[in-house]
């Protein structure tokens, strides 16, 4: 899976989860996700399985720590790393 | 056999086959079964019962052996509150979930069961009560020493509260008295390691007017979990009154500068928002006990004469409720390796190998379990929550002692991760 491409299903899928509590949020790549509460554990858990599925890759879990999980930034380079 | 009440029955020339010291629920509930299989039982404790203890939420397969002991209509006589299941509140709001108490029926199904939350102080009285209808001694002595012959431990020094002291030999002696470790201490075991979470310390208190309504039902423990070694229990005792106990690194109750009493309510309000919230117009009606360094480890915990079982050689974490459980558990396999051992006494170095082989196994699965709640919070979310549940439950339902312990993919799992753990972080 190309950085990008990773980055943008990151970005719209945390938006359309936050969509029904926060309305419609701006999301950069940037964007300190478990600061701001945007992402709970329930929900790291069904995007790590939501990218598992869409690169076909399994993410190591010594990986699933909280700090990989900080921006999609972080996430994508979880995703990314292994190609 | 009627029942036996204090040193009644008691000759100081007798020769034991089993001496228990410690009669908390693994002293009490091996010396039922060894009692009950008819062997010369005395249980030797230096408190007078019914006495203070922690360690008041029990598991699933700890309800269970209750059952079989025929105990239920005494639990519900004492009004011990019904337990179905583990509240944890976690870090942010949203991120809580339920823990029911599980458990497999005769068609391999699981179903919900409950359990209780005692106050020790009357649970263990009824054991030990058991465990002297059942045949067995009780002594009101402390054990001083122990009886050594070539190699073997033959017996104890006992010393009652008039002064007196005197020697009480056995074939075996038992020790059951918790985070006492008296044949640790005696140098009979191997030595003691501190254990993972020996940096803890625990503050704990009793309290009225708790807010219960946090969790499904009212006899369920609730744990706040504030962030990494930072949580706490609530535990409902009685009508009105709840056990709370906070746990933290050492080193937060000693930077606070606080008495444990002032710490304990400074953390209340602290440690988890919704802990706040419970705790907001909570009296708290008995004193504040501390526990620190209370995660060990010791080695060769069985051996020519001897055996330790519970917390006398080994406490990994509360947090999961399995201490008396252990306890109870390791009684039961002691019991066994006793009998054989007295049956055919060649065989007692095998069956005493083996009992610690099981023993280190199943504590050596719950470590890996605890180790990944603490340092993989996601990994036990996916695997508690989506991957392997039915696996999870089978441990906490008793599997974990089973042979096929081993083969279960989750037990697989968490080992993996804690070895690459290891390996990442030196």
């Amino acid at each position: 899976m190309k950085r990008q491409d990773a980055l943008n299903s990151i970005v719209d899928w945390i938006k359309a989860q936050s969509k029904p509590k926060f309305g419609d949020v701006e999301v950069s790549p940037e964007t300190r996700l478990l600061e701001l509460q945007l992402l709970d554990s329930l929900q790291i858990m069904d995007l790590v399985f939501f990218l598992e599925e869409t690169s076909g890759q399994k993410i190591a879990l010594e990986k699933l720590i909280g700090e990989n999980f900080e921006t999609p930034n972080a996430i994508a380079a979880l995703i990314c790393r292994a190609d | 056999m009627g029942r036996v009440e204090g040193a009644e029955g008691f000759q100081k020339s007798q020769e034991w086959d089993v001496v228990v010291v410690g009669a908390g629920p693994a002293g009490s509930r091996l010396a039922y079964q060894l009692a009950g299989t008819g062997h010369d039982v005395l249980i030797v404790d230096k408190a007078a019962f019914p006495r203070h203890r922690i360690g008041e939420s029990l598991t699933g397969e700890c309800g269970k052996m209750l059952r079989e002991m025929g105990l239920e209509p005494q639990m519900k006589a004492q009004r011990f509150p019904v337990k179905a299941g583990v509240f944890v509140a976690g870090p942010s709001a949203k991120a809580n979930f339920y823990v029911p108490v599980q458990d497999r029926d005769e068609h391999g199904q699981l179903g919900p069961r409950t359990t209780w939350q005692v106050r020790r102080p009357e649970f263990d009285v009824m054991l030990l009560d058991a465990a002297k209808a059942a045949g067995a001694v009780f002594l009101q002595a402390e054990a001083r020493d122990v009886l050594r012959h070539q190699g073997t431990v033959t017996g104890i020094t006992a010393k009652e509260n008039n002064g007196r002291q005197f020697d009480i030999k056995s074939k075996f002696v038992l020790d059951a008295t918790g985070y006492s470790t008296f044949l640790c201490k005696k140098r009979v075991t191997g030595r003691r390691n501190a254990g993972r979470y020996a940096k803890q310390v625990a503050v704990f208190a009793q309290f009225e007017n708790v807010d219960r309504s946090v969790a499904p039902e009212t006899g369920d423990t609730v744990i706040y979990y504030g962030s990494k070694d930072n949580w706490a229990w609530s535990i409902p005792l009685e009508e009105g009154i709840t056990s709370i106990g906070c746990v933290q690194p050492v080193s937060v109750l000693k930077q606070s500068g606080l008495t444990p009493e002032a710490f304990m309510e400074q953390r209340l309000r602290t440690l988890h928002p919704r802990l706040a919230e419970a705790t907001a117009h909570a009296v708290r009606v008995t004193e504040t006990w501390k526990m620190a360094n209370y995660s060990y480890r010791i080695d060769d915990f069985a051996g020519n004469g001897f055996l330790c079982i519970g917390d006398a050689h080994r406490f990994l974490d509360p947090i999961f409720s399995f201490g008396v459980y252990m306890g109870m558990k390791e009684a039961d396999m002691a019991a066994t390796a006793i009998s054989k051992a007295l049956a055919t006494p060649q065989d007692q170095a095998r069956v005493f190998d083996d009992f610690k082989a099981r023993s280190d196994r199943a504590q050596g699965v719950l470590q890996n379990m605890i180790n990944t709640f603490w340092d993989y919070p996601l990994v036990f979310l996916r695997l508690a929550h989506y991957t392997h549940r039915d696996e999870l439950t089978d441990i906490f339902a008793g599997r974990v002692f089973d042979d096929s312990v081993e083969d279960m993919e989750i037990v697989q799992i968490m080992g993996d991760l804690m070895r690459n753990s290891i390996s990442v972080h030196g």
